[in-house]
């Protein structure tokens, strides 16, 4: 076996020179381009790269001067030149007509133009608001996907919306500053004078992520007209008579409706009925609701006349009464509070529990009572839906509705039991036994009005009185609709909901399904994957045919 | 210009439709946008609306491998067969070549898309589609193809071997469509956007095929048409004075 000695010659070398040293420099350039600055490594490509091209020049003089000062270079300059020049042309283009934001909308649901309703929105915009979006770089396409919509708003509020997006793996102090929970959380806020997000404003975007598409124009222009509506509203929560407390964070608790209105901007606080009436104070003027939320005990003469005052001047009562068995429970049915409702607004609650013999209408027990029907009529059951959105109650109160109320007065149901249920009037023997049967004469015959409102046309002082207290509690506000009947009951109570009422562009613009029959579906694939390629097969074989037959 | 431009694109239109590699191409393609078609109207069926970007959504993966098959032949095989020179003493300009060339593989990509419509047929006949989004979409495919191809077309005039120059372009294609997808690999947020600005996915997946038609976007399939023939314009010009 011989062996060939590798011969390097002066010329390779200065070649090899070049080529490392040409590379380096090119490195070296792109990197501080790209940085901005020196940096160790930076200035070590440079220098490796001047060192390479010197060793060239070094050992191979003739090949270097012709390099530079021959035809190729003078050609290859002007190229290299041009192309950059060229690349340099195309690249501010593309960045002005990116600043300029011309975009056509082409579908047919006008899905990434804003509604109407959006826009008469924003042109209530007039300070500074600011959309904060977190988002890594996992989720770099759903940012650019959302900062189609958020562009929008900044184009139509004429800058006084803008955005901003944080890395929060990158910036944790930011994270945890706006309780970022998850990847694409999207916040809205007013600003400090210095221009940073006013946290004390903040509101998460609720934009729902899932095998759906996302509907970013309903979810961010409600979070805006939220924005627009926070602090202009008060609701407060009574907490004489032993009623549930909004602080309480338990499963019987009501801390998450509480902390739920907070977050969509509505403030709420605290009032003792009791101690207001005793000291002969009336309701603040602020209240834009007040929720009795399942006091134990019922409230006195004076105490209704307070409330009453108040509700026909233009206020607004939320009601939660479960059946409650001691002695002068919460709006018995002969109680002061229960004839002011039956007197004033032709609404009241019956000593009567709702049991549900309907097993589709029921849960675990017959006690617990599942919506059957739902009236859509006002806001407050316009969401809810007996299949999709029921309603839970458990051990519910039925209620009734004087179907001829007083004059100027508007009353209706919003939730039935089934035809099948009944009101169980032996409270004693519910309570000590735990048995109920329907006894007629004596039970009411179903369906069962579980939730009702009330509406003085002429103050537009409003009552939605309901059944039961446990479907808000923390435990329950969360299963099928019960947390829909709260948010549209105090919505509609206030008239929150008329603020920030809009109509959002449907994302599907109602486009149909497919529906088709399977032998339809047999014949676009015979189509489809038999005819068509097959065609373009057999064109291409007799092209290849000719081909060889005039070859030969 | 003109004039020498249109000689060379009836030549490689007519090449085109003369070699059996150009339909076997269309063949393949059909035969995967056949089956994804049906594939995805079946899942469809009473669940969701039809979707029409479907298509060109999946061609915009597809031309990552087909462009270059398009374009392997154009200059490799001139440069190869030696007739690259000839052409150059032809009375035509080097721009005109180029052109020429990337158009005529414009014009037989035009062609499959023209095919591809018949599956936007079919949903019009047995469904409601949104044919807005439709034409975005095939818009958006359309430009995003003779991004490709111009791509195709540069690889394969620095090179005289067709399956050098369609791996080359195949791979430089591949990484273009992953800056669509560069948030996953790349953990810095700013390279990542970077990368994605750059890429042929990201301006086309977030707009056109959601039926979003964006000037920026245009410019960019556009801009990288103008560059990619431009270099290869000047590689082709080198061969006078190499």
């Amino acid at each position: 076996m011989s062996r060939e000695a590798v011969i390097i010659r002066r010329n390779q070398l200065g070649q090899w020179a070049g080529f490392i040293g040409g590379g380096a420099a090119l490195l070296g350039i792109i990197g501080l381009l790209w940085q901005g600055g020196l940096t160790p490594i930076i200035i070590g490509l440079l220098v490796a790269g001047a060192a390479g091209l010197g060793l060239w020049a070094l050992l191979s003089p003739q090949e270097f001067v012709g390099f530079v000062t021959g035809r190729q270079a003078r050609y290859g300059t002007v190229a290299v030149f041009g192309t950059l020049l060229l690349i340099g042309i195309v690249a501010l283009t593309y960045i002005v007509l990116q600043r300029a934001v011309l975009t056509l909308d082409m579908t047919e649901g006008q899905r990434f133009t804003l509604s109407s309703e959006s826009l008469g929105i924003l042109r209530q915009v007039t300070q500074p608001i600011r959309i904060t979006g977190f988002y890594s770089p996992r989720a770099l396409q759903l940012r650019e996907v959302d900062d189609q919509f958020f562009r929008l708003y900044e184009v139509a509020t004429d800058g006084r919306i803008t955005r901003e997006y944080i890395d929060p793996d990158v910036n944790a102090a930011q994270r945890n500053a706006f309780g970022v929970t998850e990847d694409g959380s999207v916040f809205i806020s007013y600003l400090n004078p210095d221009g940073t997000p006013n946290l004390n404003t903040l509101m998460r975007v609720p934009i729902e992520r899932g095998p759906e598409p996302s509907n970013q124009e309903r979810d961010l222009t409600g979070a805006i007209a939220r924005l627009l509506a926070a602090g202009t509203l008060t609701v407060y929560f009574d907490t004489s008579n032993g009623a549930l407390s909004p602080f309480d964070t338990s499963q019987q608790g009501l801390s998450a409706i509480n902390d739920g209105m907070r977050a969509n901007g509505v403030i709420t606080s605290v009032l003792n009925v009791a101690d207001l009436a005793q000291s002969g104070s009336s309701i603040p003027a602020n209240a834009a609701a007040i929720i009795l939320a399942r006091p134990t005990q019922d409230y006195t003469e004076a105490e209704v006349q307070l409330l009453g005052s108040y509700v026909k001047g233009g206020g607004a009562l939320l009601i939660l009464a479960d059946p409650l068995f001691n002695e002068d429970a919460f709006l018995r049915q002969d109680g002061a509070l229960n004839r002011f409702l039956w007197d004033t607004f032709g609404i009241r609650a019956r000593d009567a529990v709702a049991v549900e013999n309907d097993p589709g209408a029921s849960a675990q027990s017959p006690l617990d009572i599942i919506s059957a029907a739902v009236f859509t009529d006002t806001d407050i059951g316009a969401r809810l839906n007996s299949d999709e959105t029921p309603t839970l109650f458990t051990v519910a109160r039925a209620l009734e509705v004087n179907d001829s109320p007083p004059p100027d007065v508007a009353n209706g149901r919003v939730i039935l039991t089934s035809q099948n249920s009944y009101g169980e009037t032996n409270f004693r023997a519910l309570a000590e036994t735990n048995t109920y049967q329907f006894d007629a004469g004596q039970d009411i015959p179903g369906p069962l009005t579980t939730v009702a409102w009330a509406n003085i046309q002429q103050t537009n002082g409003r009552v939605v009185l309901i059944g039961d207290s446990d479907f808000v509690t923390n435990g329950m506000v969360g299963t099928g609709g019960n947390g829909i009947l709260f948010t549209d009951s105090i919505a509609w109570l206030t008239r929150f909901g008329e603020r920030i009422n809009f109509k959002p562009q449907a994302f599907t613009t109602g486009l149909p399904m497919v529906f088709v029959s399977t032998q339809t579906l047999d014949l676009i694939a015979f189509i489809t994957v038999i005819l068509m390629p097959g065609l373009v097969l057999l064109t291409g074989l007799a092209v290849w045919l000719r081909r060889q037959r005039l070859q030969a | 210009m003109l004039r020498g431009t249109g000689t060379i694109f009836w030549r490689e239109v007519g090449q085109y439709f003369a070699s059996p590699v150009a339909y076997l191409i269309a063949f393949a393609l059909l035969l995967l946008t056949g089956l994804l078609f049906n594939s995805d109207l079946t899942f469809s069926l009473t669940q969701k609306p039809a979707d029409p970007a479907l298509i060109p959504s999946f061609l915009a993966l597809a031309m990552v491998f087909f462009a270059p098959l398009l374009t392997m032949r154009m200059l490799a095989e001139e440069s190869r067969e030696g007739t690259l020179e000839l052409l150059l003493t032809a009375p035509v300009s080097d721009t005109a070549v180029v052109i020429g060339k990337f158009l005529s593989a414009w014009f037989y990509y035009t062609i499959l898309l023209l095919l591809t419509f018949t599956y936007q047929f079919i949903l019009l006949a047995i469904t409601q589609p949104d044919l807005g989004l439709a034409v975005s979409a095939y818009i958006g495919i359309w430009l995003y193809g003779g991004a490709t191809l111009a791509v195709g077309l540069l690889f394969s005039s620095l090179t005289e071997n067709q399956i050098v120059a369609a791996f080359l372009s195949m791979s430089v294609l591949l990484l273009l469509w992953l800056g669509d997808i560069a948030g996953e690999i790349v953990a810095n947020l700013d390279l990542a956007r970077v990368l994605r600005q750059l890429s042929l996915g990201g301006h086309f997946s977030t707009s056109f095929a959601v039926g979003l038609l964006r000037a920026e976007d245009v410019a960019y399939y556009a801009g990288i048409m103008v560059v990619m023939l431009f270099i290869t314009t000047r590689i082709v010009e080198s061969h006078r004075w190499r």
